[in-house]
């Protein structure tokens, strides 16, 4: 009788929803070979647990440095420290934003002149997203010399690799109906890319430029620890001279400044779309 | 403000379509159209009908260019549609969507201003700057479908049968000679989708427009259609005004009635019921 809902053997009266009453195959083979990597993969790293052991007795050790007054008096410096840091990734974020655009465009197959154009653009977009800030702030220190420029160069390559890709991304994932809609009506290309779109791919493209700004603050605040600028110069001068109680209170306008950010993006990401 | 109406199109000028034996075959294989031939007389009101599949859809995208057929020639007035004139025939031919094909995040007017995209420079558009001149026609393409106070609102925030008063705008912005329709009320509820069909039938009567529609429903092409078409498995098996299309011819072009051994019988069903019981 049976063709539809074939009955079968289970220890227990509890099955899995697929036709033999088993996990699904791909979760099954996927787990196995998590399993497998990690089993084959974790001894590569050396890993030496015994250290474990003495580690909160480290630890405690070097909180108890953090058990002082925060340098209050150091807090014009630190104020206009912070601004410097901000701005950097706010001006790093935009124009890697107005850069990312056509990039995203020419990258995305939906809407790039050539396959072979699309291939190059991702490529290169891949070559600078492959190394974080840090490396190329050093490339440009040696290129222009300590300050803040280098720092904002960095910034704004690294994101213009992500958000490039991230916006070709979401060009591919228009649906052909919007475009044909456009098409159908006699748009040249580009009025295609304007008015079909970009309409599609801005409101994801917004919201992740926000998340890309919070990143690039935290970017930029480590960024001094090469000498492109920012608030990491003297976090790490702090670190190396024992200032720990400057060091605590860099470490806390940090956090709180990242926090205050990430509502405010949060807030306005909301009010847009 | 005074809303101009939408100019009628002179009668000579009206472009036929003319369909000389045209094959579609999708790269899967499937083979869409068989060597269809069928020639559209200029202001005619012609319906499509046909089971799923039966190749509607290919046809009509057929004559503006959205598929290109594998063999065979589509002339939309004394103009082939090729690669080279899709630009210049897509002016004439309009298109309304089942799925409206709307662009839900830019508001009602910039989704009718579409319309006059393809008669305007890129360098415009870009910056989404439009001509006054534009502006009054959406307007007045508008009025037309009697949404002029949805204006700015996103498309995405209307209903479906709004929607698809605006995707008839778009095509009205458009000032077409040709109106293609690919299963305009198909998404829409009974009600909505009668009001769809009426204002499409007054607005091809008004602007003596072609009308070529694809449909489901044998009942609304038999009241709104001077001629229907019968289309399955790409070759048209009917031909003639809608008095024609009786039993015989219904069942020429939708076949026999569904066989129903994938329905399950009552005693199956009692057995599924008795084994979740169990």
């Amino acid at each position: 009788m049976t063709k539809y809902y074939p009955k079968i053997k289970t220890m227990t009266s509890w099955r899995w929803p697929t036709a033999n009453g088993l996990p699904p195959r791909t979760v099954l083979s996927i787990g196995a070979s998590i399993t497998a990597i990690l089993a084959l993969s974790t001894p590569l790293l050396d890993i030496n647990l015994t250290t474990l052991i003495h580690a909160p007795e480290n630890l405690l050790g070097f909180l108890n440095h953090f058990m002082t007054r925060p340098d209050w008096d150091w807090f014009g410096i630190l104020a206009v420290k912070l601004g410097e840091t901000v701005e950097m990734a706010l001006l790093g974020t935009l124009v890697a934003a107005l850069i990312s655009i056509p990039l995203g465009f020419l990258g995305a197959r939906n809407s790039s002149p050539h396959p072979i154009i699309s291939h190059f653009v991702r490529a290169c977009l891949s070559f600078v997203r492959a190394f974080p800030e840090m490396m190329w702030a050093l490339v440009f220190v040696a290129a222009v010399g300590l300050g803040v420029l280098p720092g904002v160069a960095a910034i704004t390559l690294v994101t213009v690799g992500f958000l490039g890709k991230f916006l070709a991304e979401s060009l591919e994932a228009v649906p052909d109906s919007a475009l044909e809609g456009v098409i159908a009506h006699g748009a040249r290309p580009m009025q295609v890319r304007a008015f079909a779109l970009l309409p599609h791919a801005w409101p994801d493209f917004v919201s992740v430029l926000f998340v890309v700004f919070e990143h690039n603050v935290r970017a930029a605040t480590v960024l001094g620890l090469v000498g492109a600028g920012g608030i990491g110069y003297d976090m790490t001068m702090a670190m190396r001279l024992f200032q720990f109680d400057r060091l605590l209170l860099i470490i806390l306008a940090i956090w709180v400044l990242v926090t205050i950010l990430d509502r405010l993006s949060d807030a306005l990401r909301r009010r847009i779309i | 403000m005074t809303l101009p109406t939408i100019k009628s199109v002179d009668e000579a000028e009206l472009p036929a379509i003319t369909i000389a034996g045209i094959t579609k075959r999708f790269a899967n294989g499937i083979l869409a159209l068989a060597e269809i031939n069928l020639k559209v007389a200029s202001g005619s009101f012609v319906v499509i009908l046909g089971p799923s599949g039966a190749g509607k859809s290919t046809l009509l995208r057929c004559l503006n260019g959205l598929e290109t057929p594998s063999a065979g020639g589509v002339k939309v007035g004394d103009k082939s549609v090729t690669r080279r004139s899709l630009r210049t025939i897509r002016q004439d031919v309009a298109m309304v969507f089942q799925r409206f094909n709307l662009v839900g995040r830019l508001n009602v007017m910039s989704n009718v201003l579409c319309g006059r995209l393809g008669k305007r420079s890129t360098l415009g558009s870009l910056i989404y700057l439009m001509r006054q001149e534009d502006m009054t026609i959406a307007n007045a393409a508008l009025a037309r479908v009697g949404l002029l106070s949805r204006a700015w609102d996103r498309a995405d925030t209307l209903s479906g049968g709004e929607q698809q008063r605006i995707g008839i705008a778009r095509a009205l912005a458009q000032k077409p000679k040709v109106l293609l329709a690919d299963e305009p009320v198909a998404s829409l509820d009974p009600a909505t989708g009668e009001e769809i069909m009426a204002l499409l039938r007054e607005i091809q009567k008004e602007g003596a427009l072609t009308l070529l529609m694809s449909l489901h429903q044998v009942d609304f092409a038999r009241r709104y259609a001077d001629r229907i078409i019968g289309l399955r498995d790409g070759k048209i098996v009917f031909d003639g005004p809608p008095q024609d299309l009786d039993e015989i011819a219904l069942s020429e072009i939708y076949g026999h009635p569904p066989s129903d051994d994938k329905i399950l019988s009552k005693d199956q069903n009692n057995d599924v019921l008795a084994l979740a019981d169990s």
